[in-house]
């Protein structure tokens, strides 16, 4: 197991930074009433954990009884799509965007049947649904998911995660209390790799702690398993360890400068077959973007940073509303060899 | 085994092949309704056998008899109608099959069919035993066989996928009873490739015939090949047809309707995949093509059959076959449809006798096929430059929407191969970037269309996204690259997904293994590479990888997963250092 899910705090008071927010939560959890909830702020931050440690306030140990299920699900179509969910006596988790345009189906179905059945066993009258990526739900299950929250409150209270908050209809977010969970900073990050060094009884050295933190753009999850790797890595860690960088990022990396060096039609293709790369392990195409944009900044002066910032979001826009991905992030980068080359010859004219 | 059904070459009147005789009651009733009253001018002998149904039978039953002639369960009623209401109620490309002096094909063709019959019937270990004939529809190809056969003093036994033993759909009916259509037949109980073995098995040895026939000589004629979709059927197919080839005593002759654009040659692969590669590379088998019927030969045959049927003649009938003739270019059964349709409408408008001047009926569709249309995209080429114009180029040599539309590809499919193979025709950056802007916005398009088509009403505007697709380099490339040969290969982009989908399956089960209970986005951004420096033993994963070379993705495929597996991210890695020995 990785030292994140290892470490991971289990209750509230477990929790290390963001101590007022920590303190609403535990009165939150003694109280007798929960509200819909929505967990926003970014990746790494421990919304999730929060989330968890919150469950376990509410409903006792017998929320860390997980067990993953496999549900299946029949659309209007007659097409069957699986959908994984983790679920405990009391609660019910899943990603219902993974659905794609089946979500609105997918979260009506979950939280119909969870409402269907009064909760048992517990000390509490209701049961909670745990959607993550709430921001990734397509706009008609987010209206869905307005009407359904309201018709099944008394059985049912809803946990929504999202990084983005307004990706967020407004309805939903005025029937959930919102929570933000802010990136923890870069002395509380080196402050939790500290900790869990002496739990693994590895010594690290502050320097390096704080220079995790800032390499992971203060995402926790993410300065835990570069501290895991670089722990693996080398024998003893200091100060000078090299900070081990994902192998996507360093291949946006590579791409971004690539695109820099030369822009020709022939390079285009060469771009093609390194974005299909990253496109078949997974990666999302937004994410690609997003990386190769702000990669691609670095290399380029001030006066084309406008225009290249603008190209992505407006790319950024179209793989949300187109269906071929390679498409999209093709003409970002023809569009960035485009500007790249117009300023390079004015620049020498 | 019930033994094949023998076709004696002198009553077959298949002008049209299985296509035209199987579906001609529509036509066919249409033809005897209009063309009856025609009739009486002309034969008024046989006006009243029109509109007079044979007593003794059901009223349903001579139509299937008479637009099937080849069928030997033909209804005794049938046979006490007088000959010449099965001429007037039946389609011209039936009734008018052509004896082999008649043949709209060209006469080097129907030596070489001749040659190969001949020298089928040397009994030598080189002579051929299997003719490939192939050939766009309504060039003839059956009609050649039919009546070259007849001429040698063949007994033809013919397939086709509506064969059915002769005794499978009788064996209720007591002897001599009228074959009922209306009655449902027993359900079949064999498939269609048991079938296909029953009637191959004894034809080739040419033993089974019925003892009617006189001739010895037999030829075997496969009209079609049983319909096929799944792979091991398939290849049962090829090796029965495999082991026919082997055995057979007699020659078979296979005809293949290829659809592909005219004048292009059948490709080795095509060939293979209708017989099978063993006898695609047989030394028995040979291969022959007919062409599109030439307008000469074409208008000839077609005035034969308009002096017989009507009474027009010198430049009237001249204008007709020449419009006729431009109608169905290359298609005698269409040309002689047509011929048809338009004798017939002459004959019932009342005072009318000079026939249309324009073309009236519906004619087809002059569409490219698929990678043509796309070079024609693709190339984008520009006539000359009208004298003093403004414009710096010429106007472009199509209408690119019309390339798009006629084209037998889909959208989608249409915008991948554009997409793929368009940076090669460019020079200039900019351009470039214009017309990959111009495919983004055209996918959005093309996307909402297919993703939005069952679930709205509202139908999304499908021009736009034909027309973006169509000028998309025709409007960017001022300045094209040189023209040269460049394959067109199939984009990667649906493999691709593929392998995406399969990885994802992968990645999905480590992370169940693994109890990351993180989204899936993040667990392959984050933890996932992390995994493979912390624990490279559990999380190597085989990911499938999109390997460069379009054609050879499949066949390096096996090769780059066994890399893989030593070393999941060899690839990402030998990129890397590859591009770090760079001097940046």
């Amino acid at each position: 197991m990785l030292w994140v899910d290892q470490h991971r705090p289990k209750s509230l008071a477990g929790l290390s930074f963001h101590g007022p927010l920590t303190a609403r939560l535990s009165a939150m959890g003694s109280s007798a009433e929960l509200p819909h909830l929505l967990f926003y702020g970014p990746t790494g931050g421990g919304k999730k954990t929060r989330c968890s440690a919150l469950l376990r306030a509410v409903y006792g140990p017998g929320v860390d009884k997980l067990r993953l299920d496999s549900r299946s699900f029949t659309t209007p179509s007659k097409r069957t799509l699986a959908i994984n969910l983790i679920a405990s006596a009391h609660h019910i988790e899943l990603t219902p965007s993974d659905a794609g345009i089946y979500d609105r189906l997918v979260v009506n179905e979950v939280i119909k049947e969870m409402a269907s059945h009064q909760a048992i066993g517990g000390k509490r009258g209701f049961k909670v649904v745990v959607l993550n990526d709430v921001d990734r739900l397509s706009k008609q299950a987010q209206a869905g998911l307005r009407r359904t929250m309201e018709r099944y409150t008394s059985s049912c209270r809803l946990i929504l995660l999202c990084s983005n908050q307004s990706k967020v209809i407004e309805p939903l977010r005025s029937r959930c209390l919102g929570i933000r969970v802010p990136a923890p900073t870069v002395d509380e990050i080196s402050s939790v790799l500290t900790a869990v060094g002496e739990k693994e009884k590895i010594a690290v050295p502050p320097a390096f702690a704080a220079s995790l933190a800032r390499n992971s753009g203060r995402n926790l999850r993410r300065a835990l398993l570069m501290l895991e790797a670089a722990a693996v890595n080398s024998a003893a860690l200091t100060a000078q360890t090299q900070v081990v960088k994902t192998d996507w990022e360093q291949y946006i990396e590579t791409l971004a400068r690539e695109i820099t060096q030369e822009q020709s039609p022939a390079k285009l293709l060469v771009a093609r077959e390194k974005l299909y790369e990253l496109l078949i392990n997974c990666i999302p195409a937004t994410v690609i973007l997003k990386s190769l944009a702000f990669h691609l900044m670095q290399n380029i002066d001030d006066d084309l940073r406008h225009e290249i910032i603008s190209a992505a979001s407006f790319y950024e826009r179209r793989l949300c509303t187109g269906s071929k991905e390679i498409f999209h992030l093709e003409a970002f980068v023809a569009k960035f060899m485009s500007e790249y080359k117009r300023y390079l010859t004015n620049m020498f004219l | 085994m019930p033994p094949p059904r023998p076709l004696s070459s002198t009553s077959s009147l298949g002008m049209g092949g299985s296509s035209g005789a199987n579906k001609p009651l529509t036509l066919a009733s249409w033809g005897s309704g209009a063309g009856g009253r025609g009739e009486k001018r002309k034969k008024p002998a046989s006006a009243s056998s029109s509109s007079s149904k044979p007593s003794s039978s059901k009223p349903s039953s001579s139509k299937p008899s008479s637009s099937k002639p080849s069928k030997p369960s033909k209804p005794s009623s049938s046979s006490s109608q007088p000959a010449a209401s099965s001429s007037s109620s039946s389609l011209w490309t039936s009734s008018h099959a052509p004896s082999l002096s008649a043949l709209a094909v060209h006469a080097s063709k129907v030596k070489e069919f001749q040659s190969f019959l001949s020298s089928s019937a040397t009994p030598s270990p080189s002579s051929p035993r299997l003719l490939a004939l192939l050939g766009g529809p309504g060039t003839g190809k059956r009609s050649l066989v039919l009546a070259a056969a007849a001429a040698a003093g063949y007994t033809v036994l013919e397939y086709d996928d509506t064969y059915e033993p002769p005794s499978s759909f009788r064996q209720d009916l007591p002897p001599g009873a009228p074959f009922d259509p209306s009655q449902p037949r027993p359900p079949r109980s064999r498939s269609q490739l048991d079938e296909f073995a029953d009637f191959l098995s004894p034809a080739v040895s040419g033993r089974s015939l019925s003892p009617s026939s006189s001739s010895g000589k037999i030829l075997l004629l496969l009209s079609s090949l049983p319909y096929l979709h799944a792979e091991p059927q398939r290849e049962r197919c090829h090796s029965l047809l495999a082991s026919a080839l082997l055995s057979t005593r007699v020659p078979i002759v296979l005809l293949h309707t290829d659809l592909s654009e005219s004048g292009a040659k059948a490709s080795p692969y095509e060939l293979e995949k209708l017989m099978g590669r063993e006898v695609a590379g047989s030394q028995w088998t040979r291969v022959m093509r007919l062409n599109p019927v030439a307008k000469t030969i074409l208008k000839k045959a077609l005035k034969a059959i308009a002096l017989s049927e009507s009474s027009l003649s010198g430049s009237p009938l001249d204008r007709l076959l020449d419009l006729v003739c431009d109608t169905a270019p290359g298609d005698t059964r269409a040309a002689i449809n047509e011929l048809q349709l338009q004798l017939t409408v002459l004959r019932a408008g009342p005072g009318r006798t000079a026939p249309p001047a324009r073309k009236t009926s519906g004619g087809r569709d002059q569409a490219l096929g698929g990678l043509h249309a796309l070079g024609k995209l693709l190339n984008a080429k520009r006539g000359p430059l009208p004298p003093n114009s403004k414009e710096k180029r010429g106007p472009l040599e199509f209408s690119p929407e019309h390339v798009v539309e006629t084209n037998d590809m889909a959208l989608p499919s249409i915008a991948s191969f554009l997409s793929h193979h368009a940076p090669a025709f460019f020079t200039d950056v900019h351009e470039m970037s214009a017309a990959c802007a111009s495919l983004s916005d055209a996918e959005l398009f093309v996307g909402k269309l297919y993703a939005e088509r069952d679930r709205s009403e509202t139908t999304y505007p499908e021009q736009y996204a034909v027309s973006l697709l169509g000028r998309t380099v025709a409007a960017s490339n001022l300045s094209p690259a040189p023209s040269t040969f460049r394959p067109l290969n199939k984009p990667p982009m649906y493999e691709n997904q593929v392998r995406e989908a399969e990885n994802r399956v992968k990645i999905e089960d480590l992370q169940q293994r693994a109890g990351s209970h993180s989204t899936f986005g993040s667990f392959v951004c984050d933890s996932l590479p992390y995994m493979r420096v912390i624990a490279p033993a559990d999380s190597s994963l085989a990911l499938h990888s999109h390997v460069r070379g379009g054609g050879e993705n499949a066949r390096r495929r096996g090769g780059m997963e066994e890399r893989l597996r030593q070393d999941p991210d060899v690839l990402a890695m030998d990129d890397i250092e590859e591009d770090d020995g760079d001097d940046w």
